[in-house]
């Protein structure tokens, strides 16, 4: 077993079954802490970066898109509150599946209720397309298309 | 005509068939089946960000990339997909939920879309150029554009 599957599984397994503590997005990223809040050093940290999206059973709640503002919008601050309003939908969810799919290294975190969250290549020369924090070690694996690594 | 048999018509029509042209019109990749531009022949299938393509084992470009100012750099990315020339139509299928559409390829190749925003009018459309017709995709479900 690789660095970097062991540590997708050990991370893995530390998210099972825990909850979605904390929503937020931080510029375009969309930040998923469980069993945790910032600052703390136990639970994981899910980072997604552009392109992901957040499915609701039956339809998108929201995109990555949706973060994307022209510099200086007036209205940015309000529709980053209102999307991170939306996402609330999420907080209490338990962490039911992580996978990487093979091919992309896109990664799927399935939550309670049939919530999903997914990213999504749209650039092969993206450095990072996710990670996953250990907040108690401070571990990252990262995801990009070239495959899996530790930081 | 209701949307799925439009949608089986469309799917029935380019199975088996090749791509014998690609087009960036920005960063909206065409794909044209059994046809070329103003030929009102065949099928096109129009894909707006954000989509990918995958060869075997990779990605091999996404919608971003063809977000660039550089001409040169566009230009290349297009080559690069013209590796989709020739290939023939294996499979079009929806997903249900985000009304994604994955067009599989021979060769294992692989065109995807992604929805990346909830209230997106159109991901994709497949026009039958013959009538002018179109499917259109959108987070919303599907809707079948009449001629234009």
């Amino acid at each position: 077993m690789t660095a970097e599957s062991a540590l997708f599984t050990e991370l893995r397994s530390k998210a099972l079954g825990q909850t979605v503590t904390l929503a937020k997005i931080d510029e375009r990223t969309l930040l998923l802490f469980i069993d945790s809040q910032p600052g703390d050093d136990r639970g994981v940290m899910f980072g997604f970066e552009p392109a992901w999206h957040v499915r609701e059973p039956g339809r998108v709640l929201t995109g990555s898109i949706d973060t994307q503002f022209e510099d200086e919008d007036p209205e940015a601050e309000e529709r980053i509150r209102r999307l991170e309003s939306l996402l609330g939908a999420l907080l209490g969810r338990t962490v039911e599946d992580v996978a990487v799919e093979p091919e992309t290294f896109d990664l799927t975190l399935a939550l309670s209720g049939g919530y999903v969250v997914k990213t999504f290549v749209a650039d092969a020369t993206d450095e990072e397309t996710w990670r996953i924090q250990d907040n108690a070690s401070g571990s990252v694996l990262s995801g990009s298309p070239e495959g899996l690594s530790v930081l | 005509m209701d949307l799925d048999s439009f949608f089986d018509d469309l799917r029935r029509r380019v199975l088996g068939r090749p791509v014998t042209f690609r087009r960036l019109a920005a960063n909206t990749l065409l794909i044209y089946i059994d046809n070329e531009p103003g030929d009102g022949t065949g099928v096109t299938f129009w894909i707006n960000p954000v989509w990918h393509v995958r060869e075997p084992g990779q990605v091999l470009a996404g919608s971003r990339q063809a977000q660039v100012d550089d001409e040169e750099e566009f230009y290349r990315l297009g080559e690069r997909l013209d590796v989709l020339l020739g290939l023939t139509v294996q499979d079009v299928t929806i997903e249900p939920g985000t009304f994604d559409l994955t067009l599989a390829l021979s060769g294992g190749y692989l065109v995807k879309t992604f929805v990346a925003q909830a209230a997106r009018d159109e991901s994709w459309h497949i026009r039958d150029n013959t009538t002018g017709s179109r499917l259109s995709g959108s987070p919303q479900g599907l809707r079948i554009v009449s001629h234009g």
